[in-house]
């Protein structure tokens, strides 16, 4: 990508929704499910969004494409103004703005062939003439690898990676320039899931298409994707090329969401014989904790927190449950201890979204600051690209 | 020492069309605190495998053709339906994939964990909920007294998998079974929860099925692995083996599918499907077995490697070593 255009620029959207006021007092509530999201969207760009579920990404991409108003904010597409788009205007934007889903069963409807799937778009936008949008379906059968004689057959007489590919050319029907992906692989088993990624990856390039692609799968996102937006509580908290994300990662969050990724290696530190650990050894037989034992092995392991083991091991006597160790009984009363401490934080932020970082419940490292000040965006130049970090720890 | 094995199950299941066979031939060894991974795409027959476990699969139209399941010294298909009740969530307890099917939503959660205390151990109904409040603290649920009034839907993802967790534990299984137990949540709250499986199943020397389609959960997870392909296992190899030499050409194509994080390579997909409807193998090979053995390999159609051979037929379960075994004429000795 040498001259960088948008093709989509996004400006401060929000979106709220009201709460059933019963849920928490008279007064009435909304919940912020896009909290001032801003971003660029370049031209042939594939751009990733990850983060958990409920942080908001299916709402973004149903405000792109209008199945949802924003509350406020602008979106330009192609240098047009379309956030309030009249009812007659939106059809065209609908043709260029395509959007493929999760479950291609629940997106196809059960009683339309495949031929007035496909067709639909066209009839709609009113695209060539009857004889051209027949040979047309056809033709996008193949492209994206289904035998063109299928036209007649309906959605239920196809496997789920065969209904995505039905999907994915209904989407690229009307010669879009941009397709919203929303988990689009997800479902898919993952010998299929790759035929589709390199369906989307050829399609892109042979049509000059542009993605936001959206994924709880990272390493799925980081195959696909030039630059990855993180999000989570309704907020972008970081935008970063998706190369090396673990080296270059900068905000706590995708620092977090990158740990919990499960790689398909042989890691050395899983090997079962290294598991000898000190609480092992010191496993009572006969399922009833000795007390003495117990101190000897407060004292071989150091945890440094400071709760009061006696109770639980009183009850654990008393309940004789068998191969308990002191050790991991008082980490985790420990660890028990912060939880809580966390869910309380987690719970009082939910209801009002009230913290300034959405991740300030959950962060190792948050400051004061971070509870009651939104963090700007910090620029950091990254190879050709650039890192856009919204995180007190870089101001 | 040897806590379970499987030996020769086959599983039918009956339509008005055919009669297949889901799980075909399955042989497996489980020691004692050993965690051992089956893993298979979509309709391999990994749920079916735990369901036959605890014989509670659907019948009719599922059911067990052959086989045994030796679990401490006795075949548990021989049990007497009073009998398996003793073994089902007291030596032998399961996690499923979605918790909410498991609980009964008209019930609040304590009720049911103290419940299932009071059927399997000799404790008052006072003991049983001190120790219902241990157990959930122990599955680090915060507010763990206030929790056991609440109701299945009131909780999170997160939390009701700890409450599955915390009742499969409840009284110490022997052997517990974990049917995709994180595929329903979010990533930290699965990295969150798979490390707490982790440390209780040291802690409690559980010995552990582990069932998943995701090759790096097992990756991380698991002692050794079991691939499943159609209902037949295909590779049985150390999870050092089988992620650093893959054997099989299907566990090869499997992983050569899955993007890694930040090791960027070309993924190559495997063309066609899994063998679905008719292709799947019929239950007739029950009554002749050469059928089974004239079919062919089960994976040739998708196969680089495919020779004629491998179409005409099938080939075994052939033993690399004492620990790695492969279902690929390449392999053949
Ligand atoms: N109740 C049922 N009636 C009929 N067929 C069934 C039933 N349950 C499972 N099957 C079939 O048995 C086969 C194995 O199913 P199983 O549920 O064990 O697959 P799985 O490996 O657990 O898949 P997944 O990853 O989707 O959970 C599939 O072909 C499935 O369609
Ligand atoms: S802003 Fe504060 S709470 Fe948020 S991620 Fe950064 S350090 Fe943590
Ligand atoms: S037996 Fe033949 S077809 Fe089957 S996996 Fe081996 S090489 Fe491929
Ligand atoms: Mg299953």
């Amino acid at each position: 990508m040498k001259n960088k255009t948008a093709l989509l620029k996004v400006s401060n959207i929000t979106k709220s929704f009201p709460i059933p006021s019963s849920f928490f007092s008279a007064k009435k509530q909304t919940f912020q499910a896009l909290d001032d999201i801003s971003f660029e969207l370049f031209e042939g760009e594939c751009l990733g969004l990850v983060g958990e579920s409920g942080c908001g990404k299916s709402t973004l991409a149903k405000v792109l494409v209008h199945l949802e108003e924003a509350t406020s904010g602008k979106i330009v597409f192609k240098e047009t103004d379309i956030t309030h788009i009249e009812k007659n205007k939106l059809k065209s934007v609908r043709a260029e703005i395509q959007m493929i889903f999760q479950d291609p069963f629940s997106s196809l409807n059960p009683r339309q062939s495949i031929a007035k799937t496909i067709q639909e778009g066209l009839d709609i936008h009113a695209i060539g003439t009857k004889a051209w949008r027949k040979e047309h379906v056809r033709n996008l059968l193949q492209k994206v690898g289904l035998e063109s004689d299928l036209v007649s057959k309906f959605p239920h007489q196809f496997s789920g990676g065969q209904r995505q590919r039905i999907a994915i050319a209904r989407a690229i029907a009307t010669s879009p320039k941009l397709i919203i992906c929303d988990e689009c692989v997800s479902a898919l088993d993952v010998s299929i899931q790759a035929q589709i990624l390199a369906l989307l990856k050829d399609l892109q390039i042979e049509n000059n298409l542009s993605y936001l692609f959206i994924s709880h799968n990272i390493a799925v996102v980081q195959y696909m994707c030039d630059r990855i937006l993180v999000m989570s509580a309704g907020r972008i908290l970081e935008i970063l090329p998706s190369a090396n994300l673990q080296e270059n990662a900068k905000h706590p969050y995708t620092k977090e969401l990158l740990k919990a990724v499960l790689s398909p290696e042989f890691k050395q530190e899983n090997d079962t014989l290294k598991k000898e650990s000190v609480d092992k050894e010191l496993r009572n037989t006969n399922g009833i904790i000795d007390t003495g034992e117990m101190l000897a092995s407060n004292e071989t392991i150091t945890t440094g927190k400071t709760t009061n083991i006696a109770s639980v091991k009183d009850k654990e006597i008393a309940l004789n449950i068998s191969g308990e160790t002191a050790g991991s009984l008082k980490e985790n009363a420990g660890l028990q201890e912060k939880k809580t401490e966390n869910e309380k934080k987690e719970q009082a932020y939910t209801m009002t979204n009230s913290f300034a970082c959405p991740f300030y419940p959950r962060c190792p490292q948050a400051l004061a600051i971070c509870e009651t000040h939104v963090p700007d965006g910090k620029n950091f130049q990254l190879g050709h690209g650039m890192q856009t970090v919204f995180c007190h720890l870089y101001d | 020492m040897t806590l379970l094995s499987i030996k020769n199950l086959s599983c039918s299941i009956t339509s008005k069309k055919e009669k297949i066979l889901p799980l075909y031939d399955i042989n497996l060894t489980l020691s004692k605190n050993e965690t051992l991974a089956i893993v298979g795409e979509s309709g391999s027959g990994k749920s079916l495998l735990c369901l036959s476990l605890l014989q509670i699969l659907p019948s009719p139209p599922i059911s067990i053709e052959t086989g045994e399941i030796i679990f401490k010294g006795q075949n548990l298909l021989n049990l007497k339906d009073k009998e398996l009740q003793k073994i089902r969530g007291k030596e032998i307890s399961m996690i499923f994939q979605e918790p909410m099917t498991a609980l009964n939503p008209v019930f609040t959660i304590g009720e049911q964990i103290v419940e299932m205390l009071l059927t399997h151990e000799n404790i008052s109904k006072k003991d049983a909920l001190d120790k219902a409040e241990y157990l959930f603290e122990r599955v680090k649920i915060p507010f763990a007294k206030k929790r056991l009034e609440a109701y299945p839907h009131e909780l999170s993802g997160g939390m009701r998998q700890r409450v599955m967790i915390a009742m499969a534990l409840s009284c110490n299984p022997l052997l517990l079974l974990a049917d995709e137990p994180t595929t329903a949540l979010d990533l930290t709250t699965q990295a969150e929860i798979l490390t707490l499986i982790k440390e209780l199943k040291e802690a409690y020397e559980t010995t552990m099925l582990l069932v998943s389609h995701d090759l790096g959960l097992v990756a991380q997870y698991a002692d050794n692995i079991a691939v499943l392909y159609a209902g037949e296992f295909v590779e049985k190899a150390p999870a050092r083996e089988l992620f650093s030499a893959p054997k099989h050409p299907y566990t090869q194509a499997l992983l050569a599918t899955i993007p890694i994080l930040d090791k960027p390579k070309n993924l190559t997909a495997i063309k066609g499907h899994i063998p679905q409807g008719n292709e799947r193998l019929s239950a007739d090979i029950l009554k002749s077995p050469e059928l089974y053995l004239q079919r062919g390999c089960n994976f040739a159609p998708r196969c680089t490697y495919a020779l004629k051979k491998c179409f005409d037929e099938t080939p075994p379960l052939f033993s690399l070593n004492a620990q790695e075994q492969v279902r690929c004429w390449l392999h053949e000795k």
